[in-house]
């Protein structure tokens, strides 16, 4: 569950949403006025990626 | 001036004399005991041959299928056919009269009915036999000339019996061992002032090797395809002049690399399927590097490392397999890209420890950061970003400034660190005039005309998002950079504006020390209040110079905004 905890629409017409679910907060950016589905999904997609495994030669992962 | 002619097929090294008549076999042969001004004229390979029937093949595979064709009788493994005109591919193994399978996957304009041309043992190329070990010198060049207006000329594409130029030369390494792509089509060593053109390298290991202080060279080559390391090497080559046609295929490492050297100038026009494309690294600098394109690459398509200052200029970068364009170690690059297309790599731009380099770019898609900056100060111009998760990514302590950029994600940028003073300065964000931004790992700010004090025009606002941006680490903005005379008082007044009264902390300060007579800080803080409200900056700088004003927003217990406006400096 994400809260949009502000909206706007800045100087090249598009819309800003400070986004937070209680532990991160993200301003995320959208051509037109988004769905909650759509911010929800973006807010998601906007997490850090998992840092890969390194593995070594034995294929032992460090 | 002496003319030498030389004959892979029908010349002999002892018992040619040099003649038209009676060339030498190698290039080597020939150019012994040349200087500046005379010639070696290579023999030209016979021209290829029209393919029976007409065939189809597509970008991105190594299919080709034939209608009406006879691959069986017609091609072998090891043989070469022309997909789009001058484009030359490497059979690795034939099914049946309608269907081969590429050594590499096609890279071009998926086409069908197409009629085309082969390279076989019998037409079109001059095979050189099968080199006995990986760095066998199969041909190489004995002189050098005279001055960059005294050159000795090597040249191919001589047709003997006329004496006149009619077509190229191409010669192949044919181990029957198809992975045994060994020997150097032509080693040049310690050798300068060459002008080499119209030759053409198959399936060495190094197609050509310049080495050893081979300087002042011009070269030309249509064709270096299929070799197994590089394609051309430059090995600390210094004012040459180096330019390729086709540098494809050439799969273990690249195209085209230049390792060290300086005020090199290269031209490749199409770099694809090799390991990298264009690859400079080892301390190349002063060089331009001029790339048509460099696509389907098995790892990047144009990558400078551990550079000196270059500039790089390249054409569309197009489903290379790590990063369209990668500059790493190399402060001070200039590179500019055409449209750079990912398919799901991790960057399709990386700009790594190379402070100052300076990047103009196209459409840039694809990857989950269309643009990575680590570890150093990046200009980027003109870019626009779509597809992967985000646009800009900035780690390692690294500073981005972006002009004219237009980011496509929703998450435009990425901070490894949310604790960390990175930044990403957007000017014209959008490719919206007065659109800036400035982004913080723990914030934002940005100009805006909804709020402001005077009523028109822009105020910056600051935007600390997260209490990693505390009153020791936060949002900060120069708003101004004054020059002052000596032991005058200087004023700086503001008006400044919170949106919660003890959420946000704002200020205005003046950082000591950055110029005489100003040891400390001098800060201005707003009150709690949520009123437009005039803070004041005074000081005496006991010499001349320029001054820094910051505006810093800091997290206190929400993420609020703080606005700063109608600035104004005088000075007693």
């Amino acid at each position: 569950m994400v809260t949009v905890l502000d909206s706007e629409v800045d100087l090249a017409g598009m819309y800003r949403l400070l986004v937070s679910d209680g532990d991160r907060t993200v301003m995320l950016k959208f051509s037109s006025e988004p769905p909650y589905e759509q911010v929800e999904a973006a807010f998601i997609a906007s997490l850090p990626p998992e840092p890969p495994e390194v593995v070594a030669e034995d294929g032992t992962v460090l | 001036m002496t003319i030498v002619y030389c004959d892979w097929l029908n010349g002999n090294d002892t018992t040619g004399d040099g003649s038209a008549a009676l060339p030498y076999k190698t290039i080597q042969k020939a150019s012994t005991g040349l200087t500046g001004g005379d010639e070696v004229r290579v023999a030209k390979s016979t021209d290829p041959a029209s393919l029976t029937g007409t065939i189809s093949f597509t970008d991105g595979s190594t299919t080709v299928t034939g209608s009406g064709t006879a691959f069986s009788t017609e091609l072998a493994s090891g043989d070469f056919i022309e997909l789009t005109a001058g484009s030359w591919w490497e059979v690795l193994s034939i099914a049946s009269d309608t269907s081969l399978t590429l050594y590499q996957m096609f890279s071009g304009t998926t086409t069908s009915g197409y009629t085309s041309r082969r390279m076989t043992a019998s037409a079109g190329i001059t095979d050189t036999g099968a080199a006995p070990t990986s760095t066998t010198l199969v041909q190489y060049v004995q002189s050098s000339g005279s001055s960059a207006s005294n050159r000795l000329t090597i040249s191919g594409g001589w047709d003997l019996s006329t004496q006149t130029q009619t077509g190229t030369t191409t010669f192949r390494q044919t181990h029957s061992t198809l992975t045994n792509r060994w020997g150097y089509g032509l080693y040049v060593s310690g050798k300068s002032f060459l002008a080499i053109s119209n030759l053409s390298f198959l399936r060495y290991n190094r197609g050509v090797y310049f080495t050893n202080s081979s300087n002042t060279n011009v070269a030309s080559f249509p064709n270096l395809i299929s070799n197994a390391n590089h394609g051309v090497m430059l090995n600390i080559a210094n004012d040459t002049q180096l330019s390729v046609g086709n540098a494809l295929a050439n799969e273990r490492n690249d195209g085209v690399q230049v390792a060290g050297g300086t005020r090199n100038t290269v031209r490749v026009d199409v770099a694809d399927c090799n390991g990298i494309g264009l690859d400079a690294i080892s301390g190349a600098h002063g060089c331009i590097f001029t790339v048509g394109r460099a696509n389907r690459n098995g790892s990047y398509g144009v990558m400078l490392s551990s550079c000196g200052v270059n500039t790089v200029s390249t054409g569309p970068l197009y489903l290379n397999q790590n990063y369209g364009l990668y500059i790493n170690s190399s402060p001070g690059t200039r590179a500019s890209a055409g449209d750079i297309t990912m398919n799901g790599a991790s960057y399709a731009v990386l700009v790594a420890a190379s402070n100052l380099a300076e990047v103009t770019l196209g459409a840039v898609s694809g990857a989950t950061y269309s643009l990575g900056v680590s570890g150093c100060v990046v200009t980027v111009n003109n870019m626009s970003t779509s597809g992967g998760s985000y646009g800009v990514r900035c780690d390692s302590g690294g500073a981005v400034r972006l002009y004219n950029c237009s980011i496509g994600q929703s998450s435009e940028v990425f901070f490894d660190r949310p604790e960390t003073r990175q930044t990403i300065h957007s000017t014209k964000h959008d490719g919206v005039l007065n659109n800036d931004w400035v982004f913080f790992p723990a914030g934002y700010a940005n100009k805006q005309s909804a709020v402001t004090q005077s009523g028109s025009g822009y105020a910056w606002r600051l935007n600390p998002t997260t209490s990693y941006a505390g009153p020791l680490n936060p949002v900060s903005i120069s708003v101004a950079k004054v020059a002052v005379a000596a032991n005058r008082q200087v004023t700086v007044t503001a008006y400044v504006k919170k949106d919660h009264a003890t959420n946000i902390g704002a200020l205005i300060r003046l950082r000591g020390k950055q110029i005489a007579g100003v040891a400390a800080d001098v800060v201005a803080t707003a009150a709690d209040n949520t009123n437009w409200q005039q803070l004041t900056l005074q000081f005496t700088p006991t010499e001349a110079g320029v001054v820094n004003i910051d505006f810093e927003a800091y997290y206190v217990a929400d993420a609020s905004y703080a606005y700063i406006d109608s600035l104004e400096v005088s000075q007693a």
